[in-house]
């Protein structure tokens, strides 16, 4: 639709209403409960296992831009940065070229969790590598990285397409240990058939909410949910009453405001 | 040996698909095609399209997916050629697309006597997708100027009387991403212009809520749409040139996994046998 | 104030842009001399008001006071976009320059990086601004036609082979659900191609059991089950993006990456 019709702007209204008032109970200290993701308790161990054999390990973002997708990968590579750096392991990061401005910040979420690891020395500005803005070459030269490099772990979080697979069965040919997250949903099987732990649709959000306990994160998962029971319930609903009284057309013509009329 | 079984040397594995596929690309089987009703769909939509109105191709598709994209562009192509209808080739994807499909279309035209600027036009490639649409459904020759040759628009005779998205009968968009949901909501919402969709078979299971729900018309998936295709227009292409091959290498993929779970399952059986054993001794 | 903005002829056309440059450089320069602590409700303010504009377009009745200007910001936003694909180009070839000027890694790979850019850009332009010369045309052909399409296409065909050794490893029939799983995919594999389609020919299309073939049980999963599952994936998907563009508009993201205290 063009504009938006009452229906809409009910539910619009409803589920940003969610989100916001969740947002807001996090930020004022209320505890939202999120349930244990079986991944993000690997990870520490993946990070460990490749310190053990003395390799290093590879995290890759995707390839999104700056935007939340990436982000929210970020926010887990930090994390595994903090343990790298506990553990005094190096992270190469390939970063994909598309949007210029992912490789500063990067750079400096790589830094400042180095730093915050109470390892900054261990930060070395050339495992953080700009690599190419086209998909395959960019996956290409990660596979590259791996095999020279030898890594022992490898972490794919952030928004991917079809070098995905390119990528985790090429970490599986050297022995990495390999741990995805992505909501992107064509690239789940893959990811599923060639990494050791992987995290799936909603439980990519749920992660980086859960390390970072960040309350805008948290609350945004709850009113997500909030949303989608309210969808679930309106399903349900209109289902039941198609179900009992047929689906007359003025129930069709209240979510489709052209029905039946001229179009403009 | 039930070890042996799961672990296949992985070369040995290429090396017989390799084999497979280059042998039945040689020598292909001939084997009965069943046209599905979502490819069915897309061919009467087709059939149905205005021959007063344009139709427009959106090749959302790179290089890399030419086997599957590229086929179905082509037949689709041969179809609205071959039903005389004006169509103009536009991509928000990658750059690569518009080229690669206009590529298609100027090695059919002498086969059906088209003309690049009476019959076709190629818009070329425009970023930024949704804004793009959202523009463009409003006045199309206002939003692109030139063509990609920089010929102005006003002087393509394919694009008289065309004004805006009510003066399209079709669109027709290929893609190798997940773009379709754009096209949904700021064509098809607002327009109800009709839209059929040639996707590669791995995000081919994500559209078909859009096909259900009547969003588009018609769905190709993967090399097997083109097959299908082909078969409607009843001219065999490279779709069906190479559904033998894809034929036999989904054969091999079953095997193997066969093969890996005899293994798997003949393995478990002996150790739990050996262990059961050894707590009875 | 749409009409002013309208260009009549060149002269205003340039100022518009000459203006539009002084603007841009005027607010840049003013973000960077305000106190810090101004500077961030600053950003918070032009992201409010750059996310406004479509929203409120959208909420209110049709043909309201912003629609006119839609197509003109619909316009700015691809020229916008347009500037950003060079920047990509631009990035990666200052971390070339820095590894040839730094002898540093493997710099032979970027001096074939900028000689494939000049020999492509060269050729482009050639075959585009003088069509009549055929040398132009040759070079585009054997660049785009017989290198770059052939190097993306093996890229996408290594999948082909990783797909059936991943496949082979991977799927283990270790549970019920594992095994049922397996079927559907096995029927679906089929059902996709002439050889599945072969094995239940004989079952005739106008029959009752014309269910029981191959592609028809294929189609059901993908249509019935697998459309339900998917449909259900989009609602979430739908639902994170509102939340996603609810935090970028109002700028709840700021201090989620940034700004924390290390």
């Amino acid at each position: 639709m063009e504009h938006c019709n009452l229906q809409t702007g009910i539910v619009l209204g409803l589920l940003s209403l969610f989100i916001l008032l969740n947002i807001i109970r996090a930020r004022r200290g209320v505890q939202l409960f999120i349930r244990r993701l079986p991944g993000v308790a690997h990870i520490e161990e993946a990070v460990g296992r490749a310190t053990e054999m003395g390799r290093p390990v590879l995290f890759c973002s995707g390839l999104g831009g700056v935007d939340v997708l990436t982000l929210q990968a970020l926010a887990v590579l930090a994390h595994v940065v903090r343990i790298a750096a506990r553990l005094r392991n190096r992270v190469i990061v390939p970063v994909f070229g598309g949007d210029p401005t992912l490789f500063p910040v990067t750079q400096q979420v790589v830094r400042e969790a180095y730093a915050s690891g109470g390892r900054p020395e261990l930060y070395d500005e050339s495992d953080i590598r700009f690599l190419s803005d086209q998909q395959f070459a960019y996956a290409a030269s990660v596979v590259g990285i791996m095999s020279r490099e030898k890594v022992a772990t490898n972490f794919f979080f952030g928004d991917y397409a079809a070098e995905s697979l390119l990528l985790a069965e090429s970490g599986q040919h050297v022995g990495a240990v390999q741990i995805a997250g992505t909501p992107t949903t064509d690239q789940v099987p893959f990811f599923l058939a060639t990494c050791d732990y992987t995290i799936i649709g909603e439980e990519y959000y749920a992660t980086s909410a859960y390390i970072t306990r960040e309350p805008t994160h948290l609350g945004s998962l709850i009113g997500q949910d909030w949303g989608k029971i309210l969808l679930g319930l309106l399903i349900v609903v209109g289902l039941a009453w198609a179900v009992i009284h047929g689906v007359p057309n003025w129930f069709s013509a209240l979510w489709d405001p052209y029905a039946g009329g001229p179009r403009p | 040996m039930f070890e042996r079984l799961q672990r296949i040397d992985r070369r040995a594995v290429y090396i017989v698909l390799f084999l497979l596929m280059v042998a039945l690309l040689k020598w292909p089987l001939r084997l009965p095609m069943v046209v599905s009703s979502d490819a069915r769909g897309f061919y009467e939509a087709v059939e149905r399209t205005d021959p007063s109105k344009l139709v427009l191709v959106a090749a959302d598709w790179d290089a890399g997916t030419m086997a599957e994209n590229g086929t179905q562009t082509e037949a689709v192509l041969r179809h609205l050629m071959r039903l005389h209808r004006r169509f103009a080739i536009m991509g928000f994807a990658w750059p690569a697309g518009p080229e690669l499909t206009d590529g298609i279309a100027r090695r059919l035209a002498p086969e059906y006597d088209y003309e690049y600027g009476r019959d076709w036009v190629n818009f070329g490639f425009k970023p930024v997708l949704s804004i793009s649409l959202m523009t463009l459904v409003k006045d199309i020759p206002g939003f692109y100027k030139k063509d990609a040759k920089n010929t102005p628009v006003a002087e393509l005779p394919a694009l008289e009387g065309v004004r805006d998205i009510h003066d399209v009968s079709l669109i027709a968009q290929f893609t190798s991403a997940a773009t379709l949901g754009s096209y949904i909501a700021f064509v098809w919402g607002p327009f109800k212009t009709p839209i059929v969709h040639g996707c590669t078979a791995v995000i081919g299971p994500q559209q078909y809520p859009y096909l259900d729900a009547r969003q588009i018309e018609g769905l190709l998936m993967g090399v097997r749409g083109s097959a299908e295709y082909e078969a409607l227009i009843g001219r065999p292409g490279g779709g069906t040139e190479m559904m033998p091959a894809q034929s036999f290498a989904h054969l091999l993929i079953i095997v193997l996994i066969i093969v890996g779970n005899i293994g798997y399952l003949g393995a478990r059986g002996w150790r739990q046998r050996k262990a059961g054993g050894a707590e009875g001794a | 104030m749409r009409g002013w903005l309208a260009p009549h002829g060149r002269g205003h056309l340039w100022a518009l842009i000459v203006g539009a440059w002084v603007l841009s450089v005027g607010v840049f320069f003013l973000l960077q001399v305000m106190p810090p602590r101004w500077r961030r409700p600053m950003i918070m303010l032009f992201t409010f008001l750059g996310g406004c504009f479509y929203s409120v377009e959208f909420f209110l009745p049709p043909n309201n006071f912003l629609t006119s200007y839609k197509e003109g910001f619909g316009n700015a936003w691809v020229v916008m976009g347009s500037f950003a694909m060079p920047l990509g180009v631009l990035n990666l070839s200052l971390v070339h320059v820095k590894k040839i000027a730094t002898r540093s890694g493997s710099w032979g790979g970027s001096i074939v990086y900028f000689t494939a850019m000049a020999a492509m850009v060269t050729f482009c332009f050639w075959q585009q601004y003088w069509p009549k010369s055929k040398a132009g045309g040759q070079g585009f052909e054997l660049l785009f036609q017989y290198a770059y399409m052939p190097l993306g296409a093996t890229m996408f065909s290594i999948l082909a082979f990783y797909i059936v050794s991943a496949a082979y490893r991977a799927f283990r029939i270790s549970t019920a659900e594992a095994g049922l799983m397996a079927a559907a995919a096995f029927v679906v594999m089929l059902g996709q191609v002439p050889l599945g389609m072969w094995l239940t020919h004989g079952i005739p299309v106008e029959s009752r059991w014309a269910g029981l073939r191959v592609e028809q049980i294929a189609h059901w999963i993908l249509a019935g089950i697998n459309m339900a599952a998917v449909r259900g994936v989009l609602f979430g998907a739908a639902v994170g993006s509102l939340a996603m563009a609810l935090r970028i508009w109002l700028s709840l993201e700021r201090g989620a990456y940034f700004d924390q205290k290390v």
